[in-house]
C-alpha cells in the first residue's frame, strides 16, 4: 500500500503541478456541462498502479489523506461520503472531534414523534382508512426515526457512539418493547445524550429508565415479602455487575485478568452479593400514564398497557427494601433509613468506581469502534484516561473516546500493519456505511427503512439484540486460524453459513436491484442509488476502482481483489455498460473480505 | 435469530394484504398436490442412522413448573415454597411413572402432548441436572470445600458449559462438536456438516474439527442470488459467479479475511448439494402447525428424510426456543410457551414415526439454569439443577430419571432460599446421550473430561438408564 501511495504523490507532482491550485474539480457537481472520465493513460512502465481521475486533474497529491480521513471517518461516524471525507482529510481530527461534541443533540423522541406524525399523515395521503391507522409509534417508527437520524443529521460522532453503546446496555424490541417506540427512542436519548457525558450519569439513567426496568425486570419489583414468600428478582443486580460495568473478574488495568496465588481468576461478586443489591433495585415502578380513560396515575405493579415509557420510573418507597445492604463483598455498606433512588445512587457510584470498569468498558468501545483485539497497553491508556481525564474526573466519556480515537493504535501505520489487526465489519454498520458513501435517493426525500429482510438475513439491526448479551459476545472466538491465534472476534458469532449468504444477498439487493431502503407504509417508494457520479467514472474501471477504494476500504483494496473486480466489469462494454460496471463493482466490493475486514 | 422474535403472525399482518393472498394460495396448492402424491409410506429405514437433536431453551426454564410432584406431601411442600407461582394440583396432568413407588408426577397443564409421549413410553424426563465439577451436598457448598463450575447461576456461563460440558473452563469447543469429530467418519458426506444447526452460530456443535452448518428454520440453506444461473446468455450473473468463484479460490494470509471467506465458501458449497437434496424430500403426511419451532422441527424431519442423498449416518440438529429468562409473569409466559414445544415434539414425534426412524432420532431439551423455586412476586430467578426431557423411540418407558428432589425450603439440596443442587451432573446426562449415538465408552474421556468424577467409563453401565443403547 505504501508503495501506491509513493506513486500517487509523484504523478501528482511530476504531471500536474501546475493546476495544483485549481479548486475546482472538473466533471464534478461544479462543472456539470464537463465530464472528463480520466486522464490517467500516462502509466510508468512495468507498473499497473494508476492515479484517480481527481487527483490526476487537480494534482493535488491527497489520495493518502483521503484514505486516512476515510478510515478515521468510518471509526468514529456510521458513514461518511466522498464531500466529508475530502473535509477532513489532511486537517486535524482532534478538532473535528471537538466540534462534533459541540453539535447539539437530535432527540430520537422528537425524530420518533415527527416521524409518525408524517406516516400517519402519508397513510391517509395515500388513501388508508381511519380504522387501519397505527395509534402509536412502535417499533418499527423506531427504526424509520434511527434511519431518518442516520441520513440527515449532521451529529455523526454521537451517533456512532450511541449505537456503540446500546451494545453494551442492551434494551431489545425483541420483547413486548416492540410496540413502544416512544419508550426505546426515550432510551436511545439517553445513550445519545450522554454519549460525551458522564458514565456515572449513563448508568444512572439507563437503571431508572422503565423500557431498562421492563427488560430486566427490576420494573415493578416489590422489597421481600415473607408473608408471600417472594424474594427481590435479581436480574438487574446481576447483569448491572456482569455487564454494565465490572465484569465477571478482577481486573488489571490493561485489562487482563488477575489471579489469586493458585493462578485462579477472582470473582468480582458473589450470590451474596448479588442478594444485597437486588434489594436496592426494589420499590421502581413507572412515573406516569399515557392519556387514556380510565386513570391519570401511575401506580407500583400497574401492567405495561397504558404506561408512559418515556419517563423515569419513580421510586415506590413503600416497596423498597429497607435496611442496610452491604455491597462488593462487605467493601460498600449502604446504611439503612435512605430514600430508595439514593441508594441506587450509591449503589452506582460503588459499581463505576470500581476499578474494572476502565479496561472493562474501555476493553469494548474499543471493539466497537477500532479493532477486535487492543493491545494491553492500548487498553491501559484508555482505561486511565476513564479513570482522571486530566482534570480530575472520573467517567468523562468525551476524553474517553477521543482517546480511543486518536490513540496511534488506531492512528499510526505499524499496528495497521500487525496480523492481530482488524475487525469484521458489524452488519448494521455494513449498511449505514454504504448508505453514506453511496448516494441514495427518495423520491419524497424520506429515509423510511424498517430493515426486517437486513435483520432476518443478517441478525442485525439496532436495538434487536436477541438477548441482553447483544448480538455477540466481546469474548467469541470463531473455530480455526482466529481461534489458534489466541485472538477474539465478536461479529462472527453472527457470521454463519446462513447470515454470511444472507449479508450478500442484501448487497444484491442494494446494488443490483437498487431495492436499497424500504418501508412497510402503502405506496411508499423504495429509496434507491443515485448512480450518477459513479457512472461518470466507470468509463475506465480503474479510475472507479480508485474512488470506492477511498469510499469503502479506505486505500486497502488489495491488488488481487481489485485485479478481479476490474476484469469483471471490464467484460461490461456496450448498452448500460457503465451502469452494470457501477453495480456490479460496487456488488463485489462490498462482500469482498478486503471490505468486510476493517483494517 | 431466536423464536421468541416478534412472532410471525404479527409481522404479516402489517405486509400488504396481496401478498399474504397470494402466500395463502400457494399454500394450499402445493399441499392439494402434496396430497395427491400420498399413497406410498415414507419409509426410511435405515438401521445404521442416528439423529441427535439439541432443543436449548434458552434463559432458563422453570422447569419445576414443568415436572411437578403430585404425592401429597410432596405437592404440599411444592406449594409451600413455590407459594404464588405453584400451579393447582386439580390443574396439573399426572403421567404414569413407574419406578418410584409412592411418588407420583404431573406435567404443566398445557403440556397434553408430552403427557401422551411419556405413557406411550416415547418421551422420559431426567431430574434435577445441571452443570458440576464433582458430586456436591449443601455442606460443602457453603463450606467451599468442593470445586465449583465458573459463572455459577449467570446465563453466559452456564449456558456455555450446558453445551461444552467442561465446568471449570471457558471452553471453546462443545460436547456436539467434538461427538462429531468422533464419529464423523461414519458419514460420505464432506460438502455439508453433520452438525446443523437452525439457530446460527453455537458452541454446542463446535469440535476440534467440526463447526456447523446453518440453515433456516423455514427456507433451510440459503443459496448467493443470481449465481450459477441456468440461461447462459445471463452476462451479468454469469461474470458476477466467475468473480465470486475467484474472490473465494484463494487462501487469504490474514486471518480475519480467511475465516470470513471459509464461511462463505462452505455455505457456498453446502448450499448445492444441501438443496439439491431437499428437492428430493418425500412429502410428509404429518402436518406441522405454523409455528417457527414446528416448522423448525419440519425442517429437521425433512433434511432427516434425505440423510441417504445427503451421504449421512450420522447428524446433530441444533435448535434454540429461548424466551424462557421468567424473571417476570413465569406463569403466564409459561402458559403460552409450552404449547408451542408440546405441539412441535409431538408433530415430530409423528413425522419420525411415519420414516420409521423413530428409534433411531433423539431429542432432548437443555436449558442453562433451573430458576429459583421461591417467587420473587411474579417469576422466578436464576438457579441451577433443573428438569429436561428426552423424546426418542428408544426411551426406556415410564421411568423418572435422575434423582427428583424433595423441594422443601429446608430440604439438604436447597441453597440460598429456592437453589437447588444439581443431583445428576450434565456429564451424565451427556454420556447416556453418546453412548447411545455410538461413542465407544473409551471416548467419552475425550468429550467429557470430568466424566470420571461421576461414572466409571468402564463399568458397563448405562450412566443414567433413560435409553435403550
Amino acid at each position: 500500500m505504501q508503495t501506491k501511495i509513493a506513486i500517487f504523490i509523484f504523478i501528482g507532482l511530476m504531471q500536474f503541478n501546475e493546476i495544483t491550485a485549481q479548486k475546482i474539480i472538473l466533471g464534478g457537481k461544479d462543472s456539470p456541462p464537463i465530464h472528463v472520465y480520466s486522464s490517467d493513460n500516462w502509466k510508468p512502465l512495468n507498473r499497473k498502479d494508476t492515479t484517480s481521475a481527481k487527483s490526476t486533474i487537480n494534482g493535488d497529491g491527497m489520495v493518502f489523506d483521503e484514505y486516512n480521513a476515510s478510515r478515521f471517518l468510518y471509526q468514529a461516524t456510521l458513514g461518511s461520503n466522498l464531500q466529508d471525507i475530502q473535509k477532513i482529510a489532511g486537517n486535524d481530527f482532534e478538532k473535528w472531534l471537538d466540534k462534533q461534541m459541540s453539535l447539539p443533540v437530535n432527540s430520537m423522541l422528537d425524530q420518533t414523534n415527527e416521524t409518525f406524525k408524517d406516516v400517519v399523515d402519508w397513510f391517509y395521503e395515500s388513501g388508508g382508512d381511519s380504522l387501519d391507522v397505527l395509534t402509536s409509534p412502535n417499533w418499527i417508527t423506531f427504526q424509520y426515526a434511527w434511519w431518518t437520524q442516520h441520513m440527515n443529521n449532521p451529529d455523526k460522532l454521537r451517533q456512532r457512539i450511541a449505537l456503540a453503546l446500546s451494545e453494551i446496555f442492551v434494551i431489545s424490541l425483541n420483547t413486548d418493547l416492540q410496540s413502544y417506540g416512544r419508550g426505546l427512542a426515550s432510551y436511545y436519548d439517553i445513550l445519545l445524550n450522554n454519549a460525551f457525558g458522564s458514565f456515572s450519569d449513563l448508568i444512572y439513567q439507563v437503571s431508572v429508565h422503565p423500557t431498562m426496568g421492563f427488560y430486566l425486570s427490576h420494573l415493578n419489583n416489590p422489597k421481600t415479602d415473607t408473608v408471600e414468600g417472594t424474594h427481590p428478582d435479581e436480574n438487574y443486580a446481576r447483569e448491572i455487575m456482569q455487564l454494565f460495568t465490572i465484569g465477571l473478574h478482577e481486573l488489571n488495568p490493561d485489562g487482563s485478568l488477575k489471579l489469586d496465588p493458585q493462578g485462579d481468576a477472582i470473582p468480582t461478586y458473589n450470590q451474596k452479593d448479588i442478594k444485597e443489591l437486588a434489594k436496592v433495585f426494589t420499590g421502581l415502578g413507572f412515573s406516569a400514564v399515557m392519556p387514556n380513560m380510565y386513570t391519570d396515575l401511575a401506580v407500583f405493579g400497574m401492567g405495561i398497557y397504558l404506561a408512559d415509557f418515556t419517563k423515569n420510573m419513580r421510586m415506590y418507597e413503600y416497596y423498597h427494601e429497607p435496611g442496610e445492604k452491604s455491597l462488593l463483598n462487605g467493601t460498600t455498606i449502604i446504611p439503612d433509613g435512605q430514600t430508595g433512588l439514593k441508594d441506587i445512587r450509591d449503589a452506582i457510584e460503588a459499581l463505576v468506581n470500581h476499578p474494572n470498569v476502565g479496561p472493562f468498558i474501555g476493553r469494548q468501545l474499543i471493539q466497537r469502534l477500532i479493532k477486535s483485539n487492543p493491545s494491553p497497553e492500548y487498553i491501559a491508556r484508555v482505561a486511565k484516561v476513564f479513570r482522571n481525564d486530566g482534570k480530575g474526573n472520573r467517567g468523562n466519556l468525551a476524553a474517553v473516546i477521543k482517546a480511543i480515537l486518536l490513540d496511534e493504535e488506531a492512528r499510526d501505520c505499524a499496528p495497521m500493519l500487525e496480523p492481530s489487526n482488524g475487525q469484521l465489519r458489524e452488519p448494521i454498520v455494513r449498511y449505514s456505511h454504504f448508505t453514506s458513501a453511496i448516494d441514495v435517493e427518495h423520491y419524497y426525500g424520506r429515509y423510511w427503512n424498517i430493515g426486517y429482510e437486513f435483520w432476518t438475513n443478517t441478525g442485525q439491526i439496532p436495538l434487536a439484540a436477541p438477548t441482553v448479551f447483544n448480538f455477540y459476545s466481546p469474548f467469541y472466538k470463531p473455530k480455526g486460524e482466529i481461534d489458534k491465534s489466541g485472538l477474539v472476534a465478536p461479529e462472527f458469532q453472527i457470521h454463519n453459513s446462513r447470515t454470511s449468504i444472507g449479508y450478500i444477498n442484501q448487497v444484491n439487493a442494494w446494488t443490483v436491484f437498487d431495492y436499497v431502503m424500504y418501508s412497510w407504509e402503502r405506496d411508499d417508494p423504495y429509496a434507491v442509488l443515485n448512480l450518477n457520479d459513479l457512472e461518470d467514472l466507470a468509463q475506465d474501471p480503474e479510475v472507479l476502482l480508485n474512488r470506492l477504494d477511498i469510499l469503502l476500504t479506505h486505500g486497502n483494496l488489495s491488488d488481487r481483489t481489485r485485479g478481479i473486480i476490474k476484469e469483471t466489469i471490464e467484460t461490461f462494454k456496450t448498452g448500460s455498460f457503465r451502469e452494470n460496471r457501477v453495480r456490479m463493482a460496487l456488488y463485489l466490493m462490498m462482500i469482498s473480505p478486503d471490505y468486510a475486514i476493517f483494517k | 435469530m431466536s423464536m421468541k422474535n416478534i412472532s410471525r403472525r404479527k409481522f404479516v399482518g402489517q405486509i400488504s394484504c396481496a401478498a399474504l393472498g397470494y402466500t395463502s394460495i400457494m399454500n394450499t396448492l402445493i399441499h392439494l398436490k402434496g396430497m395427491n402424491a400420498l399413497t406410498a409410506a415414507n419409509s426410511m429405514m435405515d438401521p445404521g442412522y442416528k439423529a441427535l437433536i439439541c432443543l436449548s431453551l434458552s434463559g432458563g426454564a422453570d422447569s419445576y413448573n414443568m415436572l411437578v410432584p403430585m404425592s401429597n406431601k410432596e405437592y404440599s411442600d411444592y406449594a409451600k415454597t413455590r407459594s404464588n407461582l405453584a400451579i393447582p394440583k386439580t390443574e396439573l396432568r399426572q403421567i404414569q411413572v413407574t419406578n418410584t413407588p409412592g411418588r407420583t408426577f404431573g406435567v404443566h397443564p398445557a403440556l397434553k402432548e408430552m403427557q401422551k409421549l411419556f405413557d406411550n413410553g416415547k418421551l422420559t424426563f431426567v431430574s434435577n441436572v445441571g452443570t458440576l465439577l464433582e458430586p456436591t451436598t449443601k455442606d460443602e457448598f457453603y463450606n467451599q470445600t468442593v470445586k465449583l463450575p465458573l459463572g455459577l447461576l449467570s446465563h453466559s456461563d452456564q449456558y456455555q458449559q450446558w453445551q461444552s460440558s467442561i465446568s471449570d473452563q471457558r471452553s471453546t469447543t462443545g460436547w456436539g462438536g467434538k461427538m462429531a469429530d468422533l464419529v464423523k467418519d461414519m458419514n460420505q458426506e464432506d460438502q455439508i456438516s453433520m452438525n446443523i444447526s437452525l439457530a446460527g452460530t453455537n458452541l454446542f456443535q463446535s469440535g476440534n474439527e467440526v463447526i456447523e452448518f446453518s440453515i433456516d428454520p423455514r427456507y433451510g440453506a440459503l443459496g448467493i442470488y443470481g449465481y450459477a444461473p441456468d440461461n447462459m446468455y445471463d452476462q451479468f450473473n454469469i461474470q458476477r459467479t466467475k468473480a465470486i468463484d475467484t474472490l473465494l479460490d484463494h487462501t487469504y494470509a490474514d486471518v480475519f479475511q480467511k475465516t470470513y471467506t471459509d464461511v462463505i465458501r462452505s455455505s457456498r458449497d453446502g448450499y448445492k448439494k444441501f438443496t439439491a437434496a431437499l428437492d428430493k424430500a418425500p412429502v410428509l403426511v404429518t402436518q406441522f402447525s405454523d409455528t417457527d419451532l414446528s416448522q423448525a422441527f419440519k425442517m429437521i424431519a425433512r433434511t432427516i428424510s434425505v440423510h441417504e442423498d445427503l451421504g449421512f449416518k450420522r447428524q446433530i440438529f441444533f435448535l434454540d426456543f429461548s424466551g424462557w429468562d421468567h424473571h417476570d409473569e413465569v406463569l403466564n409466559n409459561q402458559n403460552q410457551m409450552f404449547p408451542f414445544i408440546d405441539n412441535a415434539l409431538s408433530e415430530f414425534n409423528s413425522a419420525m414415526e411415519e420414516l420409521q426412524l423413530s428409534n433411531q432420532v433423539t431429542t432432548f431439551s437443555m436449558s442453562e439454569f433451573g430458576r429459583s423455586l421461591t417467587s420473587n412476586g411474579n417469576g422466578t430467578d436464576h438457579a441451577w439443577g433443573g428438569n429436561v426431557f428426552v423424546m426418542a423411540g428408544s426411551v426406556i418407558a415410564k421411568r423418572m430419571n435422575g434423582k427428583y428432589p424433595l423441594l422443601t425450603a429446608t430440604s439438604n439440596l436447597n441453597i440460598y432460599d429456592g437453589i437447588l443442587i444439581p443431583t445428576t451432573s450434565v456429564d451424565q446426562f451427556v454420556a447416556e446421550l453418546a453412548l447411545w449415538f455410538g461413542v465407544p465408552p473409551s471416548d467419552l474421556g475425550y468429550m467429557l473430561p470430568n466424566i470420571g468424577n461421576f461414572y466409571d467409563v468402564n463399568s458397563g453401565k448405562a450412566p443414567l438408564g433413560f435409553l435403550n443403547i
